[in-house]
């Protein structure tokens, strides 16, 4: 073989190598653990200096990332240019008609003080509402301003507006306008793209008539999560469908939709929701989750499983549930309908030397990135979130506003019933779990519903080994859908 | 007439050598007879509207989910060309993939020959010539007129495990009844009751068959001395074949697009056992916003239901009985 | 089996000696037990839904459940239309509903009638497309079917409710090329020799056979633009136009739903689509049966 030829067939073997590496088997997985320290953004690029940890070694990595380029802000309309908004939302499954109202109300409202924007509101059914909104503005049809739980990830699809800079031009300041948990749900990587539609927060209602008559004292601030469980086993009389606890805390949703996984120290997700190796398979998370199982397999303290499903934390009204975690979302159905004598306290904490860590949640504006109208939008969003709304939301019942300042002036941080929720609103607040990644439900959340199943169905009772079984492939779930974004 | 030169037509082409192969389309268009191609024309004038309707409204829609499913797609945003990544990942590492295929057919075969036994003796039951019995159709096609999420709640009630009608009925007689949607190996039976409870829709196109199969064809089997079930086996069968062919080839491509019972009811627990491969097209879909694999996903399924019902029609010149069929 | 079948038209028309069968009234009371247990399995949980309709709110959380409602509130329906413009909403249905029956219907009589009845080079591709566009799953098809009809202009119209109709469901479209498959060919081919033209054929002969076909095509349709979420959700922006459908979604809320009022609503849903089968379900008595003609 002549070398020109040699090194010919060479350079097309060694293409041919690159193919298939290209095209073909996956990269050799290496251990990193990425610790991003400190983002700088420097006109069109972004700096992110991270420490990535290889295989045991520390190394600082700087990326360039560009910024998208900022687009020119939009030409706002001439003053008395009549423009209309599109504003969409959803009902709630509960007073139908009072929450329609509510939306026209403030509508008329906003109308009233900006003369020249008009609103039009359209309400769906919260079944598909999602799917709704992204078909819509797949197509360019998307409302300007909406509401929804999306994660607080979602922001890397692009579709929704950072309204950052629309709040550095006003002259509010959002920590002080908002609960911690407003603030919280409507930033990711400190920039905010929504705005608080309320907030809620978690506690424990109890049924007085249930506990006078087994004799039991009444739970009191302060009290531990054994408190809660010695509680709930008295209370329980099986034979004659009365149980200590009610739905949510009696099925996977302890896990997902309560405080009781932080308070035993328990973090399922990582803060910015691509990382569930090294939160749900520890120690901690292990013991919160069989915590959760313990009530319902071993001490069967909690009403029928399919029950709570369906009825969720209104089982409570059935009184025959002592204890039901709530939130502010039940409150009207609570007030309207209970026949018998109940109070609310906060949830338990882990033991007398921790502090409480409450669960705490909202909903969020949002405004389309596609929006024609965003400087118009703009003046809704904020208004819509401001005192003057708030006030109106507040009266209404049908949401409890995410502005303090209201809370106070209606009196609600002073009521024996609302003032716990107040409480738990002024604590710490963590985004839950379920909301920080995008793929939660796809990759996580089926891993609850499995550890349930084999332990209380299959009998499996070591949770820990199951946690450890299941975590890996939940996180190639994430970081498969995560790289699907790149 | 014209079937006669058209026939003339067929046979000269099939002796005429080389391989009993159809001809093409634009050789047989030559070979018609003036007639033929006038039954041909009027044929595509009657379709006409479905070509139309098929080009404007479907064609586009198709085509691009199906181009679609070699990008990444999150909806909102702009699809970027990944070649055959999607169809790679799926085949290659995606369990759950698997597992709703696994769920599916699993389904579909505990499901589809349910429903038809079902369907057929309802029909039969329906087809009774008694007073009243029109009230009784009505009664049996109510449960398919209640709306799915209502259908699927009012199930989700009477399947509880500790309070459940069902489980209630069967404690009666002795019997623990499963806690339905809690229990991996009984959860996919639920869906199945769930979706026969539907069965009165079919039951009522069993039942026109019925109807047009003319007394006649029983009164001679009975003066042959057939029994009601050679009647049922020799006349009633073979003159249903069409529905059931129909229902058959039908019910295959629902079984696989079964969506609602299990996203309302189960969310495709317990440890995925009722994870159809509808929902998991969903859930990539719109919870993870990977339409473009979702697509693929899509696409596959269609593939394996177009290759059964081929199959499925294929077998039909041995079962299935026409009175109007001309090949 | 065609000689069986044949053969048994011979007797026929020789027959005279019936056979000694069960009396008529026993016959009919073996029927009745048989229909009675369909009944009794298939209505069972329907029970449940008309009970949970007319519970009180504390009662449909009761532990353990109550079977009878105590006392029963026929107030719960009457709470439906005051939290949702519910005659609206039936209205609005019901004007889909009439286009999309009346689409259905002469669509798919036309296109059955041409792939069942008619031979050109081709047929069994198309059909076979036509299943083929059953296969897709809408999941996929719906964004970029979305966008499409908002290109047209579309949106928040009834027209991607309604048009689609008049170009045939291929699920209807099968029915009826199954039904048209039994009729036997001599009848149109008698009519050929006597000058008909195929639109008249199609109008005289076998529409007229065909009306139990046509029965579900009208009665399917119903039901499935009645029960339709999706279509109506995705379609409709203005709440003035929405459905029955979209209506009882309201009740059913991601965190809370009010039992009573959606099963209550619900019920009152079926109503149209079951009156309407009720009457329609007398003619689904075989046409060819009727007509004597097969005999």
């Amino acid at each position: 073989m002549k070398p020109h030829k040699a090194l010919k067939f060479a350079t097309i073997l060694a293409l041919l190598a690159l193919f298939m590496v290209a095209c073909g088997g996956e990269p050799e997985s290496v251990e990193v653990t990425r610790v991003v320290t400190e983002t700088e953004v420097v006109e069109v690029t972004r700096v992110i200096t991270e420490t990535i940890e290889v295989e045991g070694e520390q190394v600082e990595v700087t990326r360039v990332v560009e910024v998208p380029a900022e687009e020119e802000p939009q030409e706002p309309p001439a003053e008395d240019e009549v423009v209309t908004i599109t504003w969409w939302g959803t009902e709630r499954g509960r007073d139908t008609a009072t929450t329609r109202e509510l939306h026209f109300q403030l509508a008329r409202a906003f109308e009233e003080s900006h003369p020249n924007t008009r609103v039009a509101v359209s309400l769906f059914p919260s079944g598909g509402f999602g799917d709704r909104v992204l078909t819509a503005i797949a197509a360019g049809e998307g409302p300007d301003v909406y509401y929804h739980f999306w994660a607080t990830d979602i922001a890397t699809q692009g579709f929704l507006e950072d309204l950052t800079p629309y709040i550095e031009a006003s002259d509010f300041d959002p920590q002080e306008r908002w609960f911690p948990i407003g603030n919280q749900r409507a930033v990711y990587e400190g920039r905010y793209y929504g705005l608080p539609r309320d907030a809620t927060a978690g506690a424990i209602a109890y049924n007085m008539d249930m506990f006078d008559a087994a004799g039991v004292p009444y739970p009191e601030e302060g009290w531990t999560i054994a408190d809660y469980r010695e509680t709930a086993i008295a209370l329980t009389d099986r034979d004659n469908d009365q149980y200590g606890v009610g739905a949510i805390v009696g099925s996977p949703g302890c896990f997902q939709w309560s405080s009781f996984s932080y308070n035993m120290g328990a973090e399922f997700v990582s803060p910015d929701g691509s990382e569930v190796a090294g939160y749900l398979d520890t120690p901690e998370a292990a013991e919160a989750v069989a915590f959760c199982l313990g009530l319902t397999a071993d001490d069967q303290v909690t009403a029928p499983a399919g029950m709570q499903e369906q009825f969720g934390e209104l089982v409570f009204l059935s009184g025959n549930v002592a204890m039901q975690h709530i939130s502010t979302w039940e409150l009207p159905a609570l007030n309207e309908q209970a026949e018998f004598n109940w109070a609310v306290v906060a949830p338990p904490r882990f033991d007398e030397n921790t502090e409480g860590i409450a669960w705490t949640d909202s909903y969020v504006y949002y405004m389309n990135a596609e929006s024609q109208n965003k400087v118009r939008a703009w003046e809704f969003l904020e208004w819509i979130t401001g005192p003057e709304a708030n006030q109106i939301i507040a009266e209404s019942g049908v949401w409890t506003p995410p502005q303090p300042e209201i809370w106070e002036a209606m009196g609600w941080s002073e009521d024996p019933i609302l003032g716990v929720f107040w409480n738990e609103l002024n604590k710490e607040a963590r985004v839950p779990n379920y909301l920080r990644s995008q793929y939660y439900f796809d990759c996580v959340g089926t891993i609850f519903d499995d550890v349930w199943t084999r332990y209380t169905e299959l009998g499996e009772t070591d949770v820990a080994a199951m946690l450890a079984e299941l975590v890996p492939p939940a996180q190639a779930c994430l970081d498969d859908n995560y790289a699907s974004q790149e | 007439m014209s079937a006669k030169t058209s026939m003339a037509a067929g046979e000269r082409i099939a002796t005429s050598g080389r391989r009993a192969r159809r001809p093409g389309f634009l050789r047989r268009w030559r070979e018609m007879g003036p007639m033929a191609r006038k039954e041909a024309l009027s044929g595509y004038f009657f379709i006409l509207p479905w070509i139309i309707g098929f080009i404007v409204f479907l064609a586009g829609p198709m085509l691009a989910s199906f181009a679609l499913s070699f990008t990444r797609w999150n909806i909102v945003g702009d699809p970027r060309w990944i070649g055959l990544e999607n169809y790679r990942q799926i085949f290659t590492r995606d369990p759950d993939f698997v597992q709703s295929l696994e769920v599916t057919f699993r389904y579909a075969l505990v499901f589809l020959p349910l429903s038809t036994v079902v369907g057929i003796a309802m029909a039969v039951a329906l087809n009774s010539r008694v007073r009243g019995v029109g009230l009784f159709r009505t009664l049996l096609y109510l449960p398919s007129v209640v709306p799915g999420v209502a259908a699927t709640l009012v199930w989700v009630w009477v399947l509880n495990g500790r309070y459940g009608l069902l489980n209630t009925i069967l404690g009666w007689v002795g019997i623990e009844g499963p806690n339905w949607f809690r229990d991996p190996q009984a959860a996919i039976y639920g869906i199945v009751m769930i979706s026969l409870w539907g069965v009165g829709g079919s039951a009522i196109i069993y039942l026109a068959g019925l109807q047009n199969i003319p007394e006649h064809l029983y009164e001679a089997a009975r003066v042959d001395g057939a029994s009601g079930w050679q009647q049922f086996r020799f006349v009633t069968l073979p003159m249903l074949s069409p529905v059931i062919f129909f229902q058959l080839v039908v019910g295959l491509i629902g079984v696989f697009q079964t969506f609602t019972s299990s996203f309302v009811a189960t969310g495709g627990g317990p440890l995925q056992s009722t994870l159809f491969y509808m929902l998991y097209i969903y859930e990539k879909a719109w919870q993870s916003l990977r339409m473009g694999y979702a697509s693929a996903l899509a696409w596959i399924l269609a593939l394996i239901i177009l290759i059964i019902t081929v199959l499925v029609m294929r077998s039909s010149p041995y079962w299935v009985h026409y009175e109007a069929e001309r090949k | 089996m065609q000689a069986e079948l044949d053969a048994t038209r011979e007797n026929v028309q020789l027959g005279d000696g019936r056979r000694w069968q069960l009396p008529r009234i026993l016959r009919g009371a073996r029927a009745y037990v048989v229909l009675l247990l369909f009944v009794l399995v298939f209505l069972t949980p329907f029970y449940w839904m008309v009970a949970t309709a007319l519970k009180s709110e504390v009662q449909l959380f009761a532990l353990p459940p109550a079977w009878v409602p105590s006392p029963p509130i026929f107030e719960n329906f009457m709470q439906v239309f005051r939290e949702v413009p519910f005659g609206r909403f039936v209205l609005n249905s019901a004007t889909l509903v009439f286009w999309n029956v009346l689409g259905q219907v002469l669509s798919t009589t036309l296109i059955a009638y041409g792939f069942a009845r008619l031979r050109f080079p081709g047929r069994n591709v198309l059909f076979l497309i036509l299943l083929g566009t059953l296969m897709v799953p809408d999941q996929v098809t719906l964004v970029p079917q979305f966008i499409l009809f908002a290109k047209l202009g579309w949106v928040n119209t009834y027209l991607p409710l309604i048009l689609p109709a008049f170009t045939g469901s291929p699920f209807l479209i099968f029915l009826m090329r199954q039904y048209m498959m039994t009729i036997p060919l001599d009848l149109d081919e008698a009519a050929t020799i006597d000058g008909a033209g195929r639109l008249q054929i199609l109008r005289y002969i076998i529409v007229p056979l065909c009306v139990p076909a046509l029965v579900l095509v009208g009665v399917f349709t119903f039901t499935w633009v009645w029960n339709d979420f999706m279509g109506p959700l995705i379609y409709l922006t203005d709440p003035a136009k929405f459905t029955v459908s979209l209506g009882l979604g309201f009740f059913h809320g991601a965190r809370e739903t009010s039992w009573h009022l959606l099963m209550a609503a619900s019920l009152m849903s079926m109503i149209p689509p079951v009156i309407l089968f009720l009457v329609a379900q007398r003619r689904l008595l075989g046409g060819l049966a009727a007509a004597g003609l097969k005999g």
